[in-house]
Formats: C-alpha cells, structure tokens, sequence
C-alpha cells in the first residue's frame, strides 16, 4: 500500500503542504518544532482515527482557524481510494471516500489505510504507564478488526454512565438493592462489548508473539527471548484466561458481582479492560524492571517489525511505516537490523534533524523535503 | 459586527432549540422579524394555545389535547399491547408503519446517570401500576439501540418481568446506536415484525 499524495489545510502549524510520493522512501528533514512530527501524525490519523498526541480534536487545528482538512490519495492492490477528512473545531468530523460521504466518520476511515507508526515515545511503551500500551493496543485493533472500534465505543460509554451512576450512589445513598439493579443494566453491556475488547486483544497478542519472538532473537543472537502478557483485571487469580468468548463471559460476570462492594465503596468501575495491562517479559523476568536501556529498544524494534507483519498477514497490505526520530535513538547496530528486516515494498516516512543521523544505504533513492515553520522549504527527488 | 439588543435575545433564545447552532438561530431570528406584526401576532397566538391545549394523557402519556388521548380512546385498538416507548415523538414513528394496532406508553426519556436521569425521574412507576391493573399479553420496548436504550430496556425488563410473561424488543434491522427518531419507517415496520423475546 502506498500512499501517493498527501494534503494538509490548517492542520497543526501548516497552512498549506501538498507533496506527491512516488518513492517508497520519504524522509523529511528538519530543525526541532517545525513540522516533522505533524506530517507523521496527520498519516497515522487516516490509519487509526486517532492521535497519540492530540488530547482532543481541535487540538490538531491550525491556531485560529475553524477546520482542518486531510486529503490523501493512497494506492492500493484492489485499486486506488482517495480520502478526505474535515476535522472541525466542534468534535464533529467529515469523511468523504472517493467523493462519497460517509456517516461514520470515525468508524468509517478505518480499514482504508494502514500505518505502523514507530516513534521515540515508543519507548515508554515499557517503562510508562498501563494506558500507554492499552492505546497502542487500541490503535493497531482498530486497523484489523473492523468491531473492535465500535466495542470499545460501547464500552466506554457504559463505564462512563455506570460511573456517574456509582458516584452519584455515593452522594446520595439509594437502596443498595436498587444500586444493585442499575449498576446490573450498566454491567450487562459491559461484559458484552468488554468481552470483546478482551478476546481481541488476546487473539492479536497470540498472532503477533511469535513474530515478535523471532525477530527478537535474531537481533539478540538469539539470547533473549520475548514473552507478551495480557494482565487481565477481571482475572484476580491469574489462572489463564480462557480463549472462549463465553468463559470470558462467565469470568467477567463473577468478577463484576465479587467486586460490586468495592466499586461501590470507590465510587467507580474497578475491573475490566479499561484497566487491564501488557507485561513485556524477557527470559520469563518482568521487562519494565529487568531489561536494560539496549535490550528495551531491541523489544520495542521487534514489536514494531511484528506489527508491520501482522498487518500484511491479515490484510493482505503491506502497511505504510512512520519512523520519528527513531534513528537518533537506535545505535547502529540496531538501525541495521531494522533496515535488513523491512519487506522489500514498505512505503517509509522517516523523520529526522539530521540527515547525518540516518544510513547512507536508506537515503540511496529516497525523496527528501526539508521543513521549515510549516513549509517545504527544499526537495531532493531520487 | 454586533447586532442591536433585542436582535441578539431572540437569536439567544433561538439558541435554545435542541439542534440549533448559532447559524440557525440567527437566520430564524431574521426570518421572524421580516414578518409583518399580524403575522407575529399569529405565532404568538399558535405558541401559547399549544401550550395550554397540549396536555399529557393520565394513561399513556402521550402528548394531547384530550385525556385519555385518542390512542387509548380508541375501542378499536388492542388493549392488551403496550408498546413503551422513550418519547412522544418516538410514538409517532411507530404509528406511522401503521402496523401496530395496540397502546403505548411513554416514558419521557432514558435512563442516563451522566445526565442525572435515574428510574425515577421518568414515567416507570406508573408503568408498573398501569401494568398490574390492565395485565397485558405482552409489552414491547421500541427504545434506541444505544447503549442508554439498552440499559433502559434491561432495568424495565428487570421490573415487569414478574407482572408480564411476554416482554418484546425490537429486533431484526435496527444497528446498533440507532435512535429510533431517525429510522425509516420499513426499518421500523421490520424490526416490529421481527421483535424478540428478552431473556
Ligand atoms: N494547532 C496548532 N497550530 C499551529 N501550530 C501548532 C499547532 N500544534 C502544534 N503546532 C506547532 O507545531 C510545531 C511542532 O511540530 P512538530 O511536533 O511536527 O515538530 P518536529 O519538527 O517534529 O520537531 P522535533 O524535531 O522537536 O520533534 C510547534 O512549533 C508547535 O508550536
Ligand atoms: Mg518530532
Ligand atoms: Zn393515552
């Protein structure tokens, strides 16, 4: 897959940027602050819905200005689509496929575009806090599973309304029977949009682990190996979590009644996905505490190159890949694997400040623009 | 540029229409006061009669100007159905597949914490009450399929169940998140044919 053209009005600090890419390799260079990462973003926007970045949508409006448009034209082996995306100061936003305007627009964009976007905040994946790796999660699911965006809607909003309802049982009492029975209606749905959310990502962890073990082994000759551990909240007794969407049921459902007390007494929604965690493990010992600065970026290299094949397994596309600035934090070593484990036909954005910083065999036949203030203020064509 | 006093408390209070954004309201506004004063003098006179000959029907509570409304006052109409539904105007869609011949009953909206709606801020005592008296053969819920429709189903499923062996939902056609007020009415009339029993 390919994406062949890119077109920003009042997105971030761009007024205006229109660049065609025939190239496979893409390197946009620059000083800090002047636009690199912003370009990435906006590419990783088409794939996802979202933005690592943005805490809310108008964030990513040029300062002043009402609107913010995308349009892209992106190649791909059923044929070619063009996708255009109005992102408006009210939260709303506009999609038009190939001219055709969709109801959805967050849902609707999805599955049209494929990007692994690999960033030097990717980093924290280890050390950071359970919502960052819950949002990467989040952000490769929504790509491959077509329910999972739509599940975690749901979900969100009924832990939303069951914790204003939990919260406002804590202000002004009400029957605990009657408590009992509202927090059930809200606990239903829960349990079914939440089993979702939770088999999907076990499903993906069992596909991506392997890969990720391999590639990991090879980097480390093959002294580390790599575990992936989904640390589910609704499973106290870490028994294994059982891989039938029904038992998950039940285990939900018996966690949920087991922890009503507790919910009640906090005044909110303890367990369930929105909670849950990803343990990296490395020779069976926790990552987060155990591995070294090395060996956490070699893990986050081979979770990254893991993801690239998920997404061509499943999809049948090979993804677009976002490298920011990720170069200045690989040691050569590992630039070298990650440029000798790329499939030949991946389309790559790389972002950097200095050129120096970046391989002389990758910048062999690659497009380069550098930016300026949110101008391309020079371009080297291969 | 900034309009004069009066201008901007109409607009302010065009504003306050669900659905109308400042744009609206402003084109409203001057749409109003184009208007020769008979003509105002008119919409006044519709505004307030409205309101004081629109009333709630003791039964069902429905929007009318008799009560009991001219849906329970129909002796032609199945008095064994009660269709519930969240809004007077969610009634009116149903009506509209001219499929359902039985009783409704509105309950004035959906249980939603975050708003502050609880059971009982809407008409579910009532409900129960009307339902132990008339004993009917079956209630159906015609709610939103979000997830507020969802739950309010569910809670009132919970409450009736004892007092009504058959509680229908409608079923087949309508995706999840749809708000029944924007459903067409094939979709509706389906989804009524297809109703399913809530286990
Ligand atoms: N909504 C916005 N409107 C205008 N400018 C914005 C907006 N959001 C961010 N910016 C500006 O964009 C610039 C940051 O761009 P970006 O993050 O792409 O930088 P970068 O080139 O990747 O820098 P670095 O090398 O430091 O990562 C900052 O100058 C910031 O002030
Ligand atoms: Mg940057
Ligand atoms: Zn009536």
């Amino acid at each position: 897959m390919l994406l062949k053209k890119l077109k920003l009005t009042d997105f971030r600090n761009y007024s205006e940027f229109e660049e065609d890419f025939k190239e496979l390799k893409i390197i946009i260079i620059g000083q800090n602050a002047q636009g690199k990462s912003n370009i990435l973003e906006a590419i990783n926007l088409l794939a996802t819905s979202k933005s690592e970045r943005a805490e809310r949508d108008s964030d990513l409006i040029h300062w002043g200005k009402d609107f913010a448009l995308i349009f892209a034209d992106i190649e791909r082996k059923d044929g070619s689509s063009k996708i255009a995306l109005q992102i408006n100061s009210s939260g709303r936003r506009k999609l038009k496929i190939n001219d055709v305007a969709k109801k959805a627009p967050q849902a609707d964009l999805l599955g049209n575009f494929f990007a692994v976007m690999f960033s030097c905040d990717d980093l924290y994946l280890i050390k950071g806090s359970p919502s960052i790796r819950r949002s990467w999660l989040d952000s490769v699911l929504f790509q491959l599973d077509s329910k999972y965006h739509r599940s975690l809607h749901d979900y969100q909003k009924s832990i939303s309304q069951k914790n204003a309802l939990l919260k406002s049982g804590r202000e002004n009492p009400i029957a605990r029977k009657e408590l009992k029975i509202q927090t059930e209606i809200w606990n239903e749905q829960i349990i079914n949009s939440g089993t979702e959310i939770i088999y999907t990502r076990l499903e993906f962890l069992k596909e991506i682990s392997p890969y990720s073990s391999e590639l990991l082994k090879n980097i480390s000759m093959r002294t580390e190996d790599l575990g992936l551990k989904y640390l589910c909240t609704i499973n106290k007794n870490e028994m294994e979590i059982p891989n039938e969407k029904t038992n998950i049921k039940s285990l939900f459902k018996a966690s949920l009644e087991n922890s009503f007390e507790e919910e009640c007494a906090r005044g909110q929604s303890v367990i369930g996905p929105h909670r849950d965690d990803l343990q990296f493990q490395l020779n069976g010992r926790e990552a987060r505490s155990f591995a070294s600065q090395g060996q956490q970026r070699s893990i986050i290299l081979s979770l990254k190159l893991g993801e690239v094949q998920v997404i061509e397994k499943r999809k049948n596309e090979m993804p677009v890949l976002l490298l920011d600035d990720v170069f200045a934090e690989l040691d050569e070593k590992r630039q070298d694997f990650l440029l000798h484990n790329l499939p030949e036909n991946i389309q790559i954005f790389l972002t950097t400040t200095h050129i120096s910083d970046v391989q002389k065999e990758f910048i062999k036949g690659a497009h380069i623009i550098e930016i300026k203030t949110g101008k391309i203020v020079h371009k080297v064509s291969a | 540029m900034k309009y004069t006093k009066p201008l901007l408390r109409l607009i302010e209070e065009f504003q306050k229409f669900p659905g109308v954004g400042p744009k609206s309201a402003e084109r409203m506004a001057f749409h109003l006061i184009k208007q020769d004063v008979h003509y105002i003098e008119g919409f006044s006179k519709v505004v307030i009669e409205a309101k004081e000959q629109i009333r709630k029907c003791s039964e069902c509570f429905n929007l009318s100007s008799n009560d009991p409304c001219e849906i329970c006052s129909n002796s032609l109409r199945d008095k064994k159905t009660i269709c519930v539904v969240s809004e007077a105007k969610d009634l009116s869609v149903v009506e509209r597949t001219n499929e359902y011949k039985g009783l409704y009953h509105v309950i004035g909206g959906l249980i939603s914490p975050i708003d502050g709606i609880g059971p009982d801020d809407l008409v579910i005592k009532e409900l129960i009450y009307r339902v132990s008296r008339s004993d009917p053969n079956e209630i159906i819920f015609a709610l939103d399929t979000s997830t507020e429709g969802e739950a309010t189903a569910l809670y009132l499923h919970r409450i009736l169940s004892p007092l009504c062996k058959k509680i229908t939902r409608l079923g087949f056609g309508l995706p999840a998140g749809t708000e029944l007020e924007y459903a067409d009415e094939l979709t509706i009339s389906r989804a009524l044919e297809n109703r399913k029993e809530i286990v």
